[in-house]
């Protein structure tokens, strides 16, 4: 298959939530790429589809595919949100980053047969796929040489709160591997969505057992000028962590 | 006896007008295209489609008047920018931030960094008094996929016009020159974390692997100077870097590269470097939005920025708050954001807006609003800016945006602009 073919898998065009499907990692998608073992994860929490709820997997690596192709079975459409170019092409050796995203590309690469098959209506709801190591990493330390790929998630990586709930959208699942405590870039969303009336509820897979609603904090400086404003001028916070001191505004001009 | 009297004509209304869109399957082509082919990675933006499924269509006149003008400013910019350089003392006045004075301050005493290339961009816009230009952005300017790779596709599928030029193959050639004439690799550097940035740079490396020149994508915390040479601290291998880099490209903005770790090297970026930039860090003197205050202090000749910028003043010259006929932006404004009308603002931003700009004024300008002409396009009436990129003093592309609004920011929609085929050239 082509990167433009496996694109069309996951981001079918009609599709009602295709548009905010985040394109570079296929964009780099090749003949390189590997299918790895799938993690085991438990997913009893999770139930089909009922139009009425999306799903938000803040999941380390590819792990978070593999949620994500599982609740297609159940009825939702995965959107991969993945916003992190893997290593340079000119890279003498792969991997000399400091987010992996190998494993998530060869998942997505090896899953595309696994989505094709499905019959997913163009309305099926969102099921937005979020690696948890983006702001972080999970390989080695910044340092010269290595490829700095970290991302942060903003709340206009998703649709807007009255987007979801034109579409029926009434509440949100956040499904992470050790805390029902949203990270801090994603909460600027939930909070923007939950101050909508779009109810949150949170599954932290470490503790088995179903979704309980959330109540999710205000993060630091939220609404505060503009969230990506701060976000992207770190003037109080580096929304990376501690490395760089300063996260720049992007040079975009 | 009869006197005659010439009234100057009224300057013509721009003449651009929105094309049909292209059919829904055809656009999802493109649009899958550009980001599969073409790193445009950031074709959503909340609830906005940023690519546009219509072109904006100019008259060849038109083309030819706006890049006549952007590359006259160019010109004139670069003038004043010489003229600057041994200024120190207007740099606070300019709005640069203590680091960045600093690095500047040795202009005067050493020699610049050779530029491998000067790419700067005009955000020109349509009003009933004829083109105005907003700003330049003469430091970091991107789109150019959105220019380059964007108007040919969309072009693909508009009879009796083509694109402006091509933006992004011309700073790729030039820069391979470069890289010819200086052997090794070129260095792109950009901050971690932003897509918009990342996507600028990937994209430019993919040209220039295309004309086989290698290249690093990195950050400026992996270059070394040795004497006044750059190279990388670790090769990808790890290996340390032996060879010096032909070139650096720094999309990464001057005032942040100046507020870096002492530790990350970067004065050679701005002066004393062999290695040539593009853009140099001296870039940042005609990037600040301010530099319209010293114009008069510079001795510079600047007709052309004079006939098109509307009026700009400290904003504490001018009663901003009462008069809702000035905006307000900082003064290194990269993508809109910082742009303030009161009428255009949530009260508490307004407020908040205010307190800084009293706080700070130096990191502020007041400009004059002008009445952008709107575009009746298949979306609705829309504002247009229209980017015109020199490269090298050349004019050669558009960066066209369209806006619902008329301060056009970060939500603003990518749009491809045309230019009219001249009768010859449509003659088979």
């Amino acid at each position: 298959m082509t990167r433009g073919e496996i694109f069309e898998v996951w981001a079918p065009a009609g599709a009602l939530w295709s548009a905010w499907a985040k394109p570079v990692l296929f964009a780099h998608l090749g003949p390189r790429t590997v299918l790895p073992q799938s993690p085991e994860i438990h997913l009893d929490w999770a139930h089909r589809a009922d139009g009425e709820s999306a799903v938000v997997v803040d999941l380390p690596g590819a792990s978070g595919v593999a949620v994500g192709l599982h609740l297609a079975q159940l009825g939702y459409r995965p959107v991969p949100l993945y916003n992190a170019c893997p290593s340079p092409d000119t890279a003498a050796v792969p991997g000399l980053t400091i987010v992996d995203v190998e494993p998530i590309m060869a998942e997505l690469f090896g899953g595309t047969e696994r989505l094709s098959r499905l019959t997913l209506p163009p309305t099926a709801p969102p099921a937005f796929l979020l690696d948890d190591r983006r702001r972080y990493g999970n390989t080695v330390a910044p340092a010269p040489g290595i490829f700095d790929n970290r991302s942060v998630s903003l709340p206009t990586d998703f649709p807007s709160a009255s987007r979801l709930l034109t579409h029926g959208i009434r509440r949100v699942v956040l499904v992470q591997e050790r805390s029902t405590h949203p990270q801090e870039d994603l909460s600027h969303t939930l909070v923007r969505w939950q101050e909508a009336g779009i109810e949150v509820l949170a599954v932290n897979l470490s503790t088995p057992g179903p979704a309980r609603s959330i109540a999710v904090q205000k993060p630091t400086m939220y609404r505060r000028i503009w969230q990506r404003v701060l976000a992207t001028m770190g003037l109080r916070r580096n929304p990376l962590g501690g490395f760089g001191g300063l996260l720049p505004v992007p040079s975009t001009g | 006896m009869m006197m005659a009297v010439t009234l100057a004509a009224a300057p013509p209304v721009p003449r651009l007008r929105a094309g049909r869109s292209v059919d829904p399957q055809d656009f999802e082509r493109i649009r899958t295209r550009m980001m599969l082919e073409f790193c445009k990675w950031d074709p959503q933006v909340g609830d906005v489609s940023t690519l546009c499924p219509f072109p904006l269509i100019l008259p060849q006149s038109e083309w030819r008047e706006i890049c006549a003008a952007a590359e006259a400013m160019t010109r004139e910019t670069l003038a004043m920018e010489d003229r600057l350089l041994g200024r120190p003392d207007l740099y606070a006045h300019l709005g640069l931030s203590r680091p960045l004075r600093r690095l500047m301050e040795h202009a005067p005493h050493e020699h610049l960094t050779p530029a491998a290339c000067r790419v700067m961009r005009f955000d020109f816009h349509p009003t009933p008094e004829g083109w105005r230009v907003s700003e330049v952005n003469s430091d970091v300017p991107g789109g150019f996929a959105e220019a380059s790779a964007f108007p040919a596709l969309i072009a693909e599928h508009v009879s009796a016009a083509s694109p402006a030029g091509d933006p992004g193959a011309q700073y790729a050639n030039l820069l391979a020159g470069v890289a010819t004439e200086q052997g090794g690799a070129i260095a792109l550097i950009a901050a971690p974390g932003y897509m918009e940035d990342q996507q600028v740079i990937q994209g430019l490396a993919r040209r220039l692997r295309e004309r086989d020149v290698p290249t690093s994508l990195t950050g400026p915390q992996s270059l070394e100077w040795r004497g006044r040479r750059a190279f990388l601290k670790h090769e990808p291998s790890g290996a340390r870097g032996g060879t010096p880099l032909a070139a650096i490209v720094r999309f990464y903005q001057g005032e942040w590269l100046a507020g870096l770790r002492r530790s990350v090297s970067r004065r050679h970026l701005f002066v004393g470097g062999e290695t040539p930039v593009a853009n140099p860090g001296c870039a940042i003197l005609s990037e600040s939005k301010r530099l319209p205050l010293v114009w008069e202090e510079l001795a510079v000749a600047c007709p052309t920025w004079k006939r098109f910028l509307p009026d700009t003043r400290d904003s504490r010259d001018v009663p901003w708050m009462s008069d809702d006929g000035w905006l307000l932006k900082t003064a290194f404004c990269n993508t809109g954001d910082s742009v303030t009308v009161r009428e255009l603002l949530p009260d508490r931003i307004w407020w908040r807006r205010r307190l800084d700009i009293w706080s700070h004024p130096r990191h502020w300008i007041a400009q004059r609003r002008f009445s952008t002409t709107t575009v009746d396009t298949p979306a609705g009436a829309m504002f247009p800016c229209l980017g015109i990129y020199t490269i090298d003093g050349r004019a050669c592309g558009i960066y066209g945006r369209l806006s619902s609004t008329p301060v056009v920011d970060y939500s603003a929609m990518d749009v491809a602009v045309l230019v009219e085929r001249t009768h010859e050239e449509n003659q088979p």
